[in-house]
């Protein structure tokens, strides 16, 4: 057989519409020197970050895949001042009616104020990007919830049991407090730190999962 | 180690193949900016809810220009997928992403960082050539210099590396407790699926899970390095692509694998339609290749040219290879497999195939 007439013509034939000179084969001298020095800026950058993870609970920008299989049970708890002593009320579905500042009930739900990351309660979760990381990211969330909870003039303080089963073993419980709260309408001062908010670091070296 | 910074300083190679890399990380960054707008509609502004910015709290957007950026990066997106003004705009995307990364640690994920970083990369090389939809015409010259997609392989394989040496450093992947955990916890949803019980039974056993894990992590670690040798780079490279499809079809990665499988295009060899492919015009399987080829071919390996019918016996397809090399039959199957991006994943077994024929071999030339 002999070759007809191409019905596709190679790139190189093609017409140009808005032709470019490509950078000569050596550029300029800067241009040569930015290049190196961006280069290595990058990946001097990238490695020290990949290299440092272990330093950053959630090893962000380390590329540390799948680092855990880990899951967490969530128990969210109120407590409240009652005339008998303090008085730890479970919540249901991160959803409470509490009584305001005006002395009304109100219904206040966690997940207005944390709408993400979508923690689920009273269910195992898989516990993304590690044990630890979810840990610390539950109590700065804890934190928060503390301080923005205006319409919850009832509520002292937040408890968070947190079952923690890490890569299959068998379940480890951790309590995680919010800081105390003031209940004459004026919520977000924080207490000093509690017993429980000084263990962190417990947790954290004990479930370190890097 | 001077040579060799030199000539990643000055090498000039052919641009087309990025095109392809370029359109499909602008869908992807679409796709990000698109499911944020979604996530702003429906769940709120991160900023007036719980976040950890990273950044000081005064370099967190408003909700105004929080809103504005997402609608900007929507823009962009379409811009570096169709190719216009694609490098600025791969380069601004980047930088919103980044940004608005740096501003919520919960949202926070490699993925969507990895995204970023490639999209910066991309943004030094000459991506803008090819796959472009207002210009359909090859730009000419294609050639531009490769000191960026000498940076982009290298942050491909620094990824494999950190992904794969992390694992090998964790004792509970090394002996298989990760892997084995989640497969066991998965089960049931693999049975529903339809994954025989003693399938899964069997993948959930500790010493199975275990040698399956060492195998993940040596394929990690195997990558990153066979990637830049020219002998083993297609072979990793097929390895890698059902590495990654395994991982999408039994884990939550968001756009990672296509991501992934996408910048496995800055591997390919920079040079356009150095192939050729003839094809019997009078022949319907002839026909056929002569019309999925040029469609198929998105990193411009072929040049598909007919040969004109006549009464000889002959082949429906030939692949004349780089090296002049005429392939038939399954042969030249296996060279399409090779070439064409969505027949890849057929590639090794075509190919081992074909070394059983009379002048078939087990090496990747061609």
């Amino acid at each position: 057989m002999a070759p007809a007439p191409g019905t596709s013509v190679p790139c190189e034939k093609r017409p140009s519409i808005r032709p470019r000179e490509s950078p000569p084969p050596h550029g300029n001298r800067w241009s040569n020197v930015h290049r190196v020095l961006f280069a290595a800026i990058w990946v001097l950058g990238q490695l020290a970050l990949i290299l440092t993870a272990n330093r950053r609970v959630d090893g962000a920008f380390g590329f540390r895949m799948f680092n855990e299989s880990s899951t967490i049970k969530l128990t969210l708890y109120r407590e409240i001042d009652r005339p008998g002593g303090r008085e730890r009320v479970r919540v249901e579905g991160g959803a409470w009616t509490a009584r305001g500042p005006d002395g009304t009930p109100r219904r206040i739900t966690w997940y207005e104020r944390i709408p993400r990351p979508r923690w689920v309660f009273d269910a195992e979760m898989h516990a993304s990007y590690g044990a630890a990381t979810q840990l610390e990211r539950l109590q700065n969330a804890l934190d928060y919830l503390a301080t923005h909870v205006p319409e919850d003039d009832e509520t002292r303080r937040f408890v968070l049991e947190v079952a923690v089963r890490r890569n299959g073993r068998e379940p480890v419980m951790h309590r995680l407090t919010s800081p105390e709260r003031t209940t004459n309408g004026t919520n977000g001062e924080h207490a000093s730190n509690t017993p429980d908010s000084q263990e962190r670091p417990a947790w954290a070296a004990r479930d370190g999962g890097r | 180690m001077v040579s060799a910074l030199a000539r990643f300083r000055d090498e000039i190679a052919d641009g087309y193949v990025l095109g392809t890399v370029r359109a499909v990380i602008g869908v992807l960054l679409g796709w990000h900016a698109l499911s944020a707008a979604q996530e702003l509609a429906t769940v709120g502004y991160f900023g007036d809810a719980f976040h950890t910015p990273i950044v000081p709290e005064a370099l967190v957007p408003s909700h105004r220009v929080y809103a504005v950026v997402l609608a900007a990066r929507v823009c962009l997106a379409v811009m570096v997928a169709i190719g216009v003004w694609a490098r600025p705009a791969l380069a601004l995307s980047a930088a919103f992403g980044l940004w608005l990364l740096l501003c919520d640690r919960n949202q926070f994920h490699h993925n969507r960082y990895a995204l970023y970083c490639y999209a910066l990369l991309l943004s030094l090389t000459p991506c803008d050539r090819s796959w472009r939809a207002t210009e359909p015409s090859v730009l000419l010259p294609r050639r531009g210099p490769f000191w960026g997609v000498r940076l982009a392989q290298l942050q491909v394989s620094l990824v494999y590396l950190a992904s794969g040496g992390s694992k090998l450093l964790d004792p509970d992947w090394r002996d298989g407790l990760v892997l084995a955990d989640r497969i066991a916890r998965h089960a049931h949803l693999a049975i529903e699926k339809g994954v025989p019980r003693e399938l899964v039974e069997l993948l959930a056993r500790v010493d199975v899970a275990s040698a399956m894990s060492k195998a993940a992590i040596m394929t990690e670690l195997a990558i990153c390095a066979a990637l830049w040798i020219r002998s083993t780079r297609v072979v990793a490279l097929w390895w890698g692509l059902w590495f990654h499809v395994a991982i999408q079809v039994t884990s939550k990665v968001e756009t990672f694998t296509v991501l992934t499988l996408a910048m496995y295009g800055v591997f390919v060899t920079p040079d356009c339609r150095t192939r050729t492919l003839r094809f019997d015009p009078s022949r319907f399987s002839g026909k056929l290749a002569g019309t999925i080829v040029p469609a198929l071919d998105w990193f411009a390996r072929f040049e598909v040219e007919p040969w004109e019918p006549d009464d000889q016996r002959g082949h429906s397809v030939v692949v004349i290879r780089r090296d002049g090399e005429r392939s038939t039959g399954i042969r030249a199957f296996a060279m399409l497999t090779r070439c064409l991006p969505l027949l890849f994943p057929l590639w090794a077994p075509v190919a081992l195939l074909a070394s059983f024929t009379k002048r078939g071999d087990l090496t990747t030339r061609g």
